[in-house]
């Protein structure tokens, strides 16, 4: 069956404003997710990727705006994405964990109290119906004696359990498509595991689409459908996988994925991309990657704009796409 | 990428008119604190008379004799405004630097010794910080009795603690850092890490709290000769001469203006430059 | 009330005592820092010889110092102040008597102070980088240089002398006399004590407001009153009431400066007056008076500040 896609962001730019100067550092950012998809995306810090999330939850910091693109959510199931205002959509269709669940949770709220608010502002639930709901909430996200932790405070649970609640959070307001912002980042390898399988089985009980933001390509790896790399606010590559993270065609993503030291292949020297990523303020129209790849000639110069990641199958934003890929599995 | 928004990465690029602005107003800040040092270290030259000489001449207007007119004694108000300036300028820099250099001292001697010591410090600053410093300060000046001996004094006795508790923030935080454990490895002495790693770290940020210090010293101080309290009678300084010309309020109203207009330029100019300083240690980390 | 909480204000009341005791310490420990014989200083510049022998045995002070202390203490328990040297009035009137006005002055300052803080605060929070923030943050450097007694001359110049519309000085018979004579003092009071406010309400305002629990709830979709009534006001509250401590502080110094530049009967202008005057008897006691309003507020913000937040326990 041919499914709409649940979201669909398409050409987002956003801009940091200061009196008269606008710095665009999100540069016609595009993609689409699916239901029971995740789209992974992966960079540097500073690339663009936590602020894709903040921009399409309406939810940029200040002094940082949306200057164009689209939004477009599914709002009803089977329904067609249908255009949306930034703002409105969120807790209405699109929630979202972040990394630090120390900072992320209301200091003054027990979490059971949050929870079961969040569940009546959907409408139509009595008090007591969204204690139980949010009880059970707690019982599916793995807190174990949910209705003793109902009363609890944030600062009163663990690393690990204030990132269940976090999730059940976001689950509490029923949404299309979850957008986590690096959930596993603060926590220990075990922990992390134990959180990714979570929101495995929310993704494919609940048919959610998930949008999956982290520098871990490990992560990655584990959780996601589609990959999609960014670099300096543009996405520069996208496909499956096993494609992407096993075949990377972009010099960047090449050197991102190399830069990880692979547990099963030959110990080799460690490597890390050379150079820093552009300032802002240097992003021209040609390749952003130029100044730091090992691959550049006078071609790189001209045009080159990021990819549309709402077309299917592997591609990538390097002009030398087909010819590069070769030479670059061989080394 | 964690999007922190005031003044992360991309701080450096838009120079716009901002950071132009910024500039302009400290450079004219820096300008005008040269210039009123440059007149209090040059008064004696500058000022056109002796600034305790009285004359028949009383509360004269400015005039081409007397530019800022005189005072009811028949003082000459220009030469008295510079002296004054030369007055409230060195009790500021003392008032603050003397509590600099003996809470360092003190700092520095806790955190070498460490131990009871240190404890002992931590606990008398715990207990001068919950103590209200201004009315003390009335109270010790009021006790010690006017003159600039006694303003130092008490400003020493009270001002010292915030500059101890740097210094010691200061060695916790290098000692727990790694290249003051490999300088022990070196072979490095204590002394040798106190002098070389922990004294100017701190030092930067004493001279940055210095500088809002000297401001509060400057208030303190002209409060203080406001009152009949800082300097002895006479002494040109400041507060004393808005107080002297408090009757005159009606009649002579530049009598009052000009000496408080300095009071705001040099403490201003000051506290601007004390920003700088701030800023320059925060790029600098 | 939960253990750790319970502990929290146990151990905040004991840190108070060793505080208290030694500004008690220092409010005897300045009869001894006097230069000259504290016996005459006390005894007033009246006193003959007897006299003066007569108080160094009465007041003790020719016994040594903790003796001293403990009768001090003693009596201020027993709510003995001592007596001014100059009029003979006991303390406990005089305190009486013009505690009032420094009262209206401490509400007409927090009031002014408010008023042009807020305004202020919000400018520079929610639009930093604006030209008005920028501006703003200037002319708050500029105003809290400005020394208040001359902030205070020159309101009084031009609109007290120059157009005759309020009185100069003094404190009137009736309300609406004090309510006139209160506004130039107010004034000049809120605008030493704006500036520090207005900085520290914008650093916990844009603090709360950018705080990342607030970007989780609007993550929810909380917004509009919800959002500033279940998560930006109780965060708020705390940092709010530590600045009504800082304010009140400042208000309480500033007290003594504004009342003595404006003639105002109250507390601040009798610490002065009596300072200019060597009555000693009154500086001690107003200092010890002045130094608890503060530590007493000092403790209530903290407590409150921690009863609010449910993450306190002690250390």
């Amino acid at each position: 069956m041919t499914s709409h896609p649940l979201l669909e962001v398409d050409g987002l730019r956003v801009a940091i404003r200061r009196q008269d100067t606008a710095l665009t550092v999100l540069d016609g950012v595009s993609f689409a997710v699916g239901a029971s998809q995740c789209l992974g995306i992966v960079g540097e810090s500073g690339c663009g990727k936590s602020l894709t999330l903040r921009a399409a939850m309406g939810l940029l910091p200040p002094g940082i705006e949306r200057t164009g693109g689209k939004i477009r959510l599914s709002l009803q199931p089977g329904a067609a994405p249908s255009e949306v205002q930034a703002g409105q959509v969120a807790g209405r269709g699109l929630a979202m964990v972040f990394q630090d669940s120390h900072a992320s949770l209301d200091p003054t709220m027990r979490v059971g109290t949050f929870i079961a608010e969040t569940v009546r502002r959907r409408g139509g639930t009595s008090r007591s119906d969204a204690r139980r709901q949010a009880v059970e909430l707690l019982a599916s996200v793995g807190v174990p004696d949910p209705k003793v932790r109902f009363n609890a405070y944030p600062h009163e649970l663990s690393g690990g359990m204030r990132q269940r609640v976090a999730i059940a959070l976001a689950l509490a307001t029923d949404p299309r498509v979850l957008l986590c912002d690096e959930p596993t980042t603060a926590l220990d390898v075990t922990l992390q595991a134990q959180i990714l399988r979570l929101l495995n089985t929310a993704r494919t009980e609940r048919g959610l689409g998930m949008i999956f933001v982290s520098h871990d390509i490990a992560v990655i790896r584990q959780i996601a459908d589609v990959v999609a790399v960014m670099y300096a606010g543009q996405i520069i590559e996208i496909g499956t996988v096993s494609d992407v993270l096993d075949r990377p065609r972009h010099p960047y993503a090449r050197a991102l994925i190399d830069a990880v030291p692979s547990i099963d292949g030959p110990v080799g020297p460690f490597r890390s991309v050379p150079g820093s990523p552009p300032d802002p303020i240097d992003y021209g129209s040609a390749c952003r990657f130029l100044d730091r790849c090992g691959h550049r000639d006078t071609a790189c110069e001209g045009v080159v704009n990021g990819i549309d990641g709402r077309e299917a199958g592997h591609r990538s934003a390097c002009v030398h796409n087909g010819t590069l890929a070769h030479g670059l599995e061989a080394t | 990428m964690t999007v922190s928004p005031p003044a992360s990465g991309p701080d450096v690029v838009v120079k716009s008119r901002a950071s132009r602005a910024k500039h302009w107003t400290r450079s004219a800040a820096a300008w005008l604190l040269a210039l009123t040092i440059l007149a209090a270290v040059f008064a004696p030259l500058l000022a056109p008379a002796d600034p305790g000489q009285l004359t028949l001449n009383q509360l004269q207007p400015p005039s081409a004799d007397h530019l800022l007119g005189t005072d009811a004694l028949g003082r000459d108000v220009l030469s008295r405004l510079l002296f004054a300036l030369r007055t409230d300028l060195m009790l500021m820099v003392f008032a603050a630097g003397l509590p600099m250099l003996i809470g360092t001292l003190i700092g520095a001697v806790a955190a070498y010794f460490g131990g009871v010591l240190d404890a002992a410090l931590r606990w008398v600053a715990d207990i001068f910080q919950a103590l209200p410093v201004y009315v003390l300060l009335i109270a010790l000046v009021f006790v010690l009795g006017p003159g600039t001996q006694s303003l130092l004094v008490a400003f020493s006795v009270l001002g010292w603690v915030v500059y101890a508790r740097l210094i010691r923030t200061e060695v916790r935080r290098v000692r727990e850092q790694e290249y003051v454990s490999a300088s022990y490895l070196l072979g490095l002495s204590r002394t040798a890490v106190l002098f070389k790693h922990v004294l100017p770290n701190s030092l930067r940020q004493s001279f940055v709290y210095l500088a809002t210090d000297m401001g509060m010293a400057l208030q303190g101080i002209a409060v203080l000769s406001f009152f009949g309290l800082g300097v002895k009678a006479g002494t040109p300084e400041l507060g004393a001469m808005v107080s002297e010309a408090q009757l005159y309020l009606r009649s002579h109203w530049w009598l009052a203006t000009f000496p408080g207009i300095t009071i705001v330029i040099l403490g201003s100019s000051v506290a601007a430059l004390g920003d700088r300083l701030r800023d320059r240690g925060e790029v600098g980390r | 009330m939960s253990a750790g909480r319970l502990h929290f204000v146990v151990g905040r009341l004991a840190q108070v005592f060793p505080v208290l005791a030694a500004l008690l310490l220092i409010v005897v420990l300045l009869q001894q820092m006097m230069p000259g014989d504290p016996a005459r200083v006390i005894a007033g510049p009246r006193a003959t010889a007897e006299q003066v022998v007569q108080v160094r045995h009465e007041l003790g002070l020719d016994r040594p110092i903790f003796e001293q202390f403990g009768r001090h203490v003693s009596n201020l328990l027993q709510g003995d102040l001592g007596t001014s040297n100059r009029t003979g009035i006991p303390i406990t009137t005089i305190v009486g008597d013009r505690i009032g006005v420094t009262v209206w002055l401490l509400f007409g300052g927090l009031l002014v102070s408010t008023l042009l803080a807020m305004p202020a605060a919000l400018l520079m929070a929610l639009r930093p980088r604006s030209r008005g923030a920028r501006i703003c943050s200037r002319a708050l450097t500029i105003i809290i240089n400005c020394p208040p007694f001359w902030v205070g001359l020159m309101l009084a110049s031009v609109l007290a002398l120059g157009t005759g519309w309020l009185p100069v000085g003094g404190f009137g018979v009736d309300f609406g006399d004090r309510v006139r004579s209160m506004i130039l003092p107010s004034l000049t009071i809120g605008l030493a004590v704006m500036p520090l406010l207005a900085r520290s309400a914008a650093a916990s305002l844009s603090q709360v407001l950018t705080a990342d629990h607030v970007t989780t709830a609007r993550s929810l979709g909380v917004s509009g009153w919800p959002l500033v009534r279940r998560h930006l006001l109780r965060n708020a509250l705390p940092p709010a009431i530590t600045l009504l401590a800082i304010q009140a502080a400042a208000l309480l110094f500033g007290a003594v400066i504004v009342e003595q530049t404006f003639g105002l009967p109250g507390l601040g202008a009798e610490m002065i007056t009596a300072a200019s005057q060597r009555d000693f008897p009154v500086v001690q006691a107003l200092t010890l008076i002045f130094g608890l309003a503060i530590i007493g507020i000092n403790l209530l913000a903290d407590l409150a500040v921690a009863l609010l937040d449910p993450r306190t326990t002690w250390r």
